[in-house]
């Protein structure tokens, strides 16, 4: 995303924001799934890596739109 | 888990979050939700005893949930701008008004049917969009286009968009479409009324008003029957649309009465492409080859049992809260990948496709434009709902959502909630402008606030969500965009205004029906 704005500057995130929103939907899509893989094999740090993924997928809404 | 009036507003504080970021910061729905999402788990885990394996499961629910209803989405987008690149929908609404002079009628047959119509196949802020103004143009003011636009389609919306805002309810309340269909059909059926005699009193006055109900009653009842038939049978993604091409057709066939027809010089409904104008009847079609599919899928066993051969489905085991707040072990929503309705509506968006290509309906670099077109609305309404989607399973596997109908029951009692249930859910939507995101909000608390108090959930869903559909028309957001269409950008207060008084006829209309069928002891 090269630009003249500052990274996650309101500029840049205007500039950026379909790409935002874009990257934010498929950890939303995809992330869920692995957390489940995760879950059923009782790993705690994958658990909480996808959370964290998730998460962040929803924080990149909030900085988006 | 004990009611308090503290646990009470913790519970309804991610609600709360939202409905503030959307009314005072002017935040949109998915960025609104989002924070709704971080406020509800921040309170869970804090507060009702949420633990990781709860929070975990609750999001890859939402996200099957979430899927069920964004594939009807992305699909219903597609298939719109298919049509729309080819000018399908321009023609559809140009060749209405040409069928009669008869005032009334023109205003009925575009503010009422055509915009169910475009309800039913698109939403989304179509409706008003492409309806307010082609009633400019027939001499209606620009005030009068967009409320009698906005009027016409409320009854539709439920229903409409493929039946998303349905799909959205059935997918948080986990209860089957065949159980909810008929209550909302019938309580939509008889709003679709007082949605024609308001087009018609807007459009004309009192005079047209009393001049209009034959026609009214003739085409509320056709529409409502057929819109009964279809959800009851499976098929409520065809509710609105359905409904709304059998009104296009009755409505065309009442225009030939001399006592609507006025002097208009007939255009033929079955003219062939001239001078590089779409016909209507290929115009039309794509929606002919959905209905068509739609029944080949649902009514004919092996093609549904074909075509239901790849799903995805998931189990969850019993999550427990610290408090005690159990949720049982159960099979996720399933994902039907070939015989999904979204399916249904990918079909028939290439055939469509391929159709108006044939017909050279299409300029160079349409399939480009058409995806998009089609990417750039999807992707925003998609986020809203992951993120509502996600906040609202967290509070209801947390105990949250039980405690806000404990509370509600408690407060309005078995008598009064009947009244108060449609209103809470056109809160839901004239805030969040959108009947879906009211249908997620509150559909469990509706739900469980039923149950509490022993009154008929399926009749109390049917509120909720003719409610959100009727209180969807009035929100700000909606009203600014149709007002937009017509140049009215510096009087959107006027027409909400206006929009409110109607709108709470329409809401109290619902809330007395809902409340005859409650207290008689109705079995819908």
């Amino acid at each position: 995303m090269k630009t003249k704005n500052k990274l996650f500057s309101k500029a840049w995130r205007q500039e950026n924001q379909f790409r935002i929103m874009v990257t934010s939907l498929a950890l939303l899509l995809i992330m869920p799934f692995f957390l489940f893989q995760a879950m059923k094999n009782g790993n705690s740090f994958l658990t909480w890596f996808d959370l964290g993924m998730i998460a962040f997928g929803m924080l990149l809404i909030i900085l988006a739109a | 888990m004990h009611l308090t009036i503290w646990n009470w507003l913790l519970a309804v504080l991610p609600v709360v979050v939202v409905l503030v970021l959307m009314v005072t910061f002017k935040w949109g729905g998915s960025k609104a939700g989002a924070a709704g999402w971080f406020a509800s788990i921040a309170v869970a885990i804090l507060f009702f005893g949420a633990g990781l394996k709860l929070v975990a499961y609750a999001q890859i629910k939402s996200l099957l949930l979430s899927l069920d209803v964004m594939y009807i989405i992305w699909m219903a987008l597609l298939l719109f701008h298919v049509a729309d690149e080819a000018g399908a929908v321009n023609v559809i609404g140009q060749s209405l008004p040409r069928l009669t002079s008869d005032r009334v009628m023109q205003g009925l047959l575009l503010g009422w049917i055509f915009a169910s119509f475009l309800q039913g196949m698109g939403g989304f802020g179509v409706p008003v969009a492409i309806v307010a103004p082609l009633l400019v143009g027939l001499g209606f003011s620009p005030v009068q286009s967009v409320i009698m636009a906005a009027l016409g389609h409320g009854w539709a919306v439920n229903f409409g968009s493929l039946a998303t805002s349905f799909q959205s309810l059935l997918a948080v309340t986990g209860l089957p479409g065949e159980m909810l269909a008929p209550a909302a059909a019938v309580v939509l059926g008889i709003a679709s009324f007082g949605c024609g005699m308001l087009v018609a009193y807007v459009g004309a006055g009192w005079k047209g008003l009393w001049h209009s109900l034959p026609a009214v009653l003739l085409l509320g009842t056709s529409m409502s029957i057929v819109q009964y038939f279809l959800v009851t049978n499976g098929m409520w993604t065809l509710g609105a649309t359905g409904a709304g091409l059998v009104g296009l057709i009755v409505g065309v066939l009442i225009t030939r009465l001399p006592f609507y027809h006025g002097n208009a010089m007939e255009s033929n409904a079955k003219e062939t492409k001239t001078n590089g104008r779409p016909s209507l009847l290929i115009s039309i079609s794509a929606y002919l080859f959905l209905i068509v599919l739609t029944f080949i899928t649902k009514l004919v066993p092996a093609v549904g049992d074909f075509l239901g051969q790849v799903q995805i489905v998931l189990k969850f085991p019993e999550i427990t809260t610290a408090l005690g707040w159990v949720t049982p072990p159960e099979v996720g929503r399933k994902l039907n990948v070939f015989g999904h309705p979204g399916a249904v509506l990918l079909y028939t968006s290439l055939i469509a496709y391929f159709v108006y290509a044939r017909a050279g309906y299409y300029k160079p670099g349409a399939p480009a434009r058409i995806l998009k077109k089609m990417g750039r609305s999807a992707v925003k309404s998609s986020l809203g709902i992951l993120a509502m989607v996600g906040m609202a399973l967290m509070m209801s596997h947390s105990g949250m959502t039980y405690i806000l109908a404990q509370g509600l029951s408690e407060s309005f009692g078995q008598t009064l909630y009947p009244v108060v249930a449609p209103f809470i859910g056109a809160l839901g939507a004239f805030i969040t402008g959108s009947n879906n995101n009211s249908n997620v909000l509150f559909g469990v608390l509706q739900m469980n606030t039923a149950q509490l108090l022993g009154l008929s959930t399926t009749l109390i869903l049917a509120a909720q969500t003719a409610g959100g559909s009727l209180g969807s028309i009035m929100a700000p957001a909606k009203v600014i965009v149709g007002c937009s269409t017509v140049g009215l950008n510096d009087r959107e207060g006027e027409v909400i205004g206006r929009m409110l008084i109607y709108g709470v006829l329409l809401l109290l209309l619902v809330s007395a029906v809902t409340t005859v069928l409650v207290l008689s002891g109705s079995t819908l």
